[in-house]
């Protein structure tokens, strides 16, 4: 299908304008009711002993025939002019409120989205869409519009993870659908004001703490000294704070919902209208009603967004998951800014002509078989030469011989000797020489196996590169000490690992998408390791007693270790033996400073392991496992 | 005299204004034109993408589908004739793209046995980025079909007709929809 821009365009102002003269008249009505309130309050707080009668007619005389009255008529007016004017071009605030992210090009399920929002931007011949991740583990999607005419298009990495292409373009067009049907401004506005009454609601509730706060200081000095020489104007006027902030407190609550009410009233119809659009333009019922049934099915999980204001943006409001299933009581049907979730599902399925309830067994059983036929490989390395990913072999170099379970073995290279985790008092000897000595004694080795490296004259010349997993940054293993870390996809996610031992460096962020998504099977021998590191935490309980302790010295941390050393600092930052979590006791190498994780060989796939057995077993989500974490990186006494 | 004026001053009116309005209308078919020509530079960048991604999908391929030899072949084939079809030929490039789409499909269809193949990164990747070109090429050649009829309808009306005749505007091919196409859903609330 085409659009019609005009038609799109006219909708869109009709639905600005009708905003604006719903503003001037919450805000007259609003000014007004709290002048009267203010007044009255004064009047009685400050004349004591007046009669009500008599302070209504002066408050009525003060606001109707003064001029005070036709001010606080133009104060109303122009304020809503302004925050009707501010709204509109207040795209920034409300999309940082969310915490979202431009999305990685090189992770492969952000690039899927991108690309749909390419594709969408043909489509539809709107070109300023900029496309969103939030950082949500929960399936939604949002979009927002300002005066500008800019378009912001968001999912979280939950829709990310959970959602198939099909059901993705189809969540995507819901969010078109609202950009045709011109109100997505409307709601941008609507709850750029909305975030205007959450701060006078807190003003109020500042003004009241203060001045309670004022009284009982009072009280106390009163009873405490029994003086009565404090001026009573004192404690008036503490008092009326208290009532004034009181008073703005509640004005504004009650402003708040009856916007919130009418707001929702002129755009009962949106979401339908949304979701008929999205059918239109994608063309495909079924992944729309799928997307929606996964959406209501994953509504148990935390949310990380906080501010309420914003939830008209979304596919599906993030703050009234209770109010999924139709049939709840006019209240609040009046206070929701979505239709029940199953009546949105029961329509399109009618569309699409399937029940809603066969569909959701489809759904079961193919997500069942998606687990079962996931595949064993984890780490696939993006074999790219520009980084430098090929295998370096230092040739000539001194060869050494080991002291390992009471024989002498080896020659190995310093590399080598890298990889096998000895303890610094190991003894060694060089090849064809006789004389022992322990690692510990000799400094070359000491700087070729732990930690200090010969790198750290190039390390000035770094300093320029960005601190992260950027992987267009040279970062050395830090086991092997001069292997490249080379790019690889795991999950989707692009990780830096190494060719040589297959350990993997990631940050927190990187490492919740991982664990999100499931595409690495997992072999009989993680289960194993992931079974056995379980019963451990159940035997002891103690958090020192559950893993075995690798003896081997901490590493330093590839990025920022040798950096600090060489250019600017005297400390070496290191990465700690840590165990990842009480309840996940694999243990990994934390870095002090970045808190870049290191994950040997096999490690990420039992942590991935564990979590997803974890919530199979305590029946919640990954991410709800992710997030009862009390503390990532635990050391074991000693 | 003055009679004589006035006829010849209608005829000189008559002339400027048919003129104008010859211009008028030859500036309208030629920006009709122009529109098709940009929608289908749209299509062009997307067929261009497909052809610089398809030797990375058939090398991929290759690792893991030994035995499908024809199948791969075909694709290279198909791509090698839609790039050395001339750009000005619309009809037999638009004909040369949809056996291309068709041998593609028939490759997807077959790396279905293939598990491993599947779950390999690079194609996963490579997989994602021809599934986006395809469908941007679809919403492309929609927007071209849509700018192509308006433009055809125009040139074969009059009096249109009678001045693309002497200009020499000629019809544009439509790009046919393949039966794989999603058909339009019927909504009624
Ligand atoms: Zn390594
Ligand atoms: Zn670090």
């Amino acid at each position: 299908m085409r659009f019609n821009f005009l038609e799109i365009k006219r909708k869109k102002d009709r639905y600005v304008f009708l905003l604006l003269l719903l503003l001037m008249l919450s805000y007259t009505v609003g000014f007004f009711v709290t002048t009267y309130a203010v007044l009255f309050v004064a009047r009685i707080g400050f004349m004591s002993g007046a009669s009500f009668p008599s302070v209504i007619r002066w408050v009525n005389h003060q606001l109707f025939h003064t001029r005070l009255g036709l001010q606080v008529l133009l104060a109303a007016v122009v304020l809503s002019l302004v925050s009707w004017l501010l709204s509109g071009f207040s795209l920034r605030h409300i999309v940082s409120m969310f915490k979202g992210y431009p999305p990685e090009p090189d992770d492969r399920y952000h690039k899927q989205f991108v690309n749909i929002i390419d594709e969408v931007k043909i489509a539809s011949g709107i070109k300023n869409i900029e496309p969103r991740i939030l950082p949500d583990t929960d399936i939604n999607a949002f979009t927002c519009q300002d005066f500008s005419g800019k378009i912001v298009i968001g999912v979280t990495e939950g829709a990310l993870a959970k959602l198939t292409r099909h059901e993705l373009e189809a969540v995507v067009g819901h969010e078109m659908g609202h950009v045709m049907s011109g109100d997505v401004v409307t709601t941008t506005m609507f709850s750029a004001i909305m975030s205007v009454y959450a701060a006078m609601k807190e003003v109020g509730l500042g003004m009241l703490k203060l001045g309670l706060a004022g009284v009982y200081s009072y009280r106390s000095a009163r009873d405490r000294d029994s003086r009565v020489n404090i001026r009573a104007s004192r404690s008036s006027g503490i008092n009326v704070l208290a009532l004034i902030g009181l008073v703005v407190f509640i004005i504004s609550l009650l402003w708040s919902y009856l916007n919130y009410m009418l707001i929702t009233l002129i755009s009962r119809q949106r979401e339908y209208r949304a979701d008929a659009l999205a059918i239109k333009i994608v063309r495909d019922p079924i992944s729309l009603a799928r997307a929606l049934l996964k959406i209501k099915n994953g509504h148990k999980s935390v949310k990380l967004i906080t501010d309420k204001t914003v939830g008209a943006l979304f596919i599906s409001n993030p703050f009234t998951p209770e109010r999924l299933s139709s049939g709840s009581s006019l209240a609040e049907s009046l206070f929701n800014t979505h239709p029940p979730i199953t009546d949105r599902i029961s329509i399109v399925c009618n569309i699409a002509g399937v029940s809603p309830d066969e569909l959701e067994r489809q759904i079961i059983a193919e997500e069942k078989a998606k687990i079962e036929a996931r595949s064993k490989t984890g780490l696939i390395f993006l074999g790219d030469k520009e980084d430098g990913a090929d295998f370096q072999v230092d040739s000539g170099a001194d060869r050494w011989m080991v002291f390992l379970d009471s024989a002498w073995r080896g020659p190995f290279t310093v590399k080598e000797l890298a990889t096998m985790g000895l303890p610094p008092d190991t003894f060694i000897k060089r090849e064809g020489e006789e004389g022992h000595s322990m690692i510990q004694d000799n400094p070359e080795l000491m700087m070729g196996l732990f930690g200090v490296s010969a790198r750290v004259e190039d390390a000035g010349a770094q300093d320029g590169d960005e601190v992260s997993g950027n992987a267009k940054k040279q970062v050395y293993c830090p086991r092997c000490r001069d292997v490249l870390l080379s790019r690889a996809d795991y999950e989707g996610v692009l990780v830096l690992a190494c060719p040589n031992c297959f350990g993997v460096l990631l940050d927190r962020d990187h490492l919740k998408k991982i664990l999100l998504r499931k595409e690495v099977g997992f072999s009989d021998d993680i289960r194993q390791w992931g079974d056995k590191l379980f019963s451990m935490v159940e035997i002891s309980g103690k958090r020192y007693e559950i893993a075995p302790i690798k003896r081997e010295p901490s590493f330093v941390c590839p990025v920022c270790g040798d950096r600090k050393f060489g250019a600017k600092q005297e400390t070496i930052s290191m990465m700690y033996k840590r165990v990842f979590a009480k309840k996940f006791p694999v243990q990994v190498d934390i870095c002090g400073l970045c808190g870049l994780i290191w994950f040997d060989k096999g490690e990420l796939e039992v942590l991935q392991y564990m979590f997803e057995k974890k919530a199979e077993e305590m029946g919640v989500s990954v991410e709800e496992v992710w997030n009862n974490i009390p503390e990532i990186g635990i050391s074991w006494g000693g | 005299m003055a009679i004589l004026m006035g006829v010849f001053l209608l005829f000189l009116l008559t002339i400027v204004a048919l003129v104008v309005l010859v211009a008028g209308a030859y500036n309208s078919l030629v920006q009709l034109r122009n529109r098709v020509k940009n929608a289908w530079a749209q299509i062009d960048v997307q067929l261009k993408r497909r052809h610089d991604l398809i030797p990375n999908l058939v090398e991929v391929a290759k690792k893991y589908m030994q035995h499908e030899r024809e199948t791969l072949e075909a694709v290279i084939k198909a791509r090698t004739q839609a790039i050395n079809v001339s750009a000005d030929n619309l009809e037999e490039r638009v004909k040369a793209e949809n056996f291309l789409s068709q041998t593609l499909r028939s490759l997807f269809a077959v790396a279905e046995r293939y598990p491993n193949l599947k779950a390999d990164a690079q194609m996963m990747r490579l997989h994602e980025e021809l599934v986006s070109t395809e469908n941007k090429i679809a919403f492309a050649r929609q927007f071209y079909n849509d700018e192509t009829t308006l433009y055809n309808t125009k040139i074969e009306m009059f009096p249109m007709n009678i001045i693309a005749g002497m200009f020499n505007f000629q019809k544009m091919p439509l790009f046919e929809a393949d039966e794989e196409e999603r058909k339009e859903v019927k909504i009624e609330f």
